[in-house]
């Protein structure tokens, strides 16, 4: 498949990682240092992961979009700004790729959500599939949100984005509705292709 | 059942089921036998093609969803690597750190 052939290779440094999270998994702290050091001296970790990011984006907007080119356009600008809004003013690399999941599984989810919504016009297995299919990215769409919450919540100092008061259920409320549940403005709402305006 | 040679003619017949059990509908050899024949056609050829598109969105989303899993994957190895070098630890699917490590992340 096209989506397939510029995907970028796995860095080698990738299974490195992988060795010494699992020393620190199993409660080795003789390698918390070192783990640090491998974070903060490894950009091709980050750019590795921002890429592929980049380019999952891209592909699942030209899926939305098929041809409509003012769709993509707008689509892709929606993205962008979900991204911005999910990462906060002056992002971590951490928080900056978290918000960058959170907006591909959003992507995933818009395209299930129609694809769902048009298939109960169609057989029962069919319908059966798009909506497991819904179920599945909306659960993973919220375990991304999740998971920029947990960051946020347990380093406040390090993350970018505004710090989630969690003793106060207003405030904390009111940090996700800025960012998920706030209504669509339709101007700016994901349209699909042969959806009337 | 569809066309069925009987004493050298071709008779079209239709099989459904009906309340659990199978309803076999004569048609003749008619004008109504050909019609129905042609609506029967019609009918398959329409759900070979949903299917056909249907398999076609889901071999290409096989590669899109794909790309989400790596990003994803990767996203959660280097959060969990980012909070297991401050400190923190996992416990019944939950993060924890001491006191100490707790303020000194927040005061990074």
């Amino acid at each position: 498949m096209s989506e397939l052939s510029q995907v970028p290779d796995k860095p080698p440094v990738l299974d490195d990682l992988n060795l010494l999270v699992q020393r620190a998994r199993e409660g080795d702290e003789s390698v918390l240092p070192e783990l640090r050091e491998f974070l903060d001296t490894r950009p091709e970790l980050w750019q590795h992961y921002g890429n592929l990011a980049g380019h999952a984006r891209e592909a699942w907007i030209r899926l939305i979009s098929a041809d409509d080119l003012a769709l993509r356009e707008s689509t892709a600008r929606k993205a962008e700004d979900l991204a911005r809004e999910l990462a906060g003013p002056e992002p971590s690399v951490v928080e900056r790729l978290l918000a960058e999941r959170a907006v591909l599984c959003w992507l995933q989810l818009a395209h299930a959500d129609f694809l769902a919504a048009q298939a109960l016009q169609k057989t029962t297995k069919i319908a059966d599939f798009w909506a497991k299919r819904q179920a599945s990215a909306h659960r993973r769409y919220l375990t991304s949100l999740g998971a920029l919450v947990t960051l946020r919540r347990l380093m406040p100092g390090q993350a970018g984005g505004k710090p989630i008061d969690l003793s106060n259920p207003d405030t904390s409320s009111k940090n996700l509705e800025s960012s998920v549940s706030r209504p669509i403005d339709p101007e700016h709402q994901l349209r699909f292709v042969g959806e009337p305006m | 059942m569809s066309w069925q040679l009987r004493d050298g003619h071709q008779y079209f017949y239709l099989t459904r089921r009906k309340n659990g059990s199978r309803q076999t509908v004569y048609f003749g050899k008619g004008p109504v036998a050909q019609l129905a024949a042609a609506d029967v056609e019609a009918a398959k050829l329409h759900r070979e093609q949903v299917r056909g598109e249907f398999c076609m969105t889901r071999d290409r989303l096989r590669s899109l969803d794909g790309l989400v899993r790596q990003v994803d994957q990767g996203a959660r190895m280097l959060l969990e690597a980012v909070l297991l070098s401050e400190g923190f630890y996992l416990s019944h699917r939950q993060w924890r750190g001491t006191r100490r490590v707790r303020a000194l992340s927040s005061s990074r």
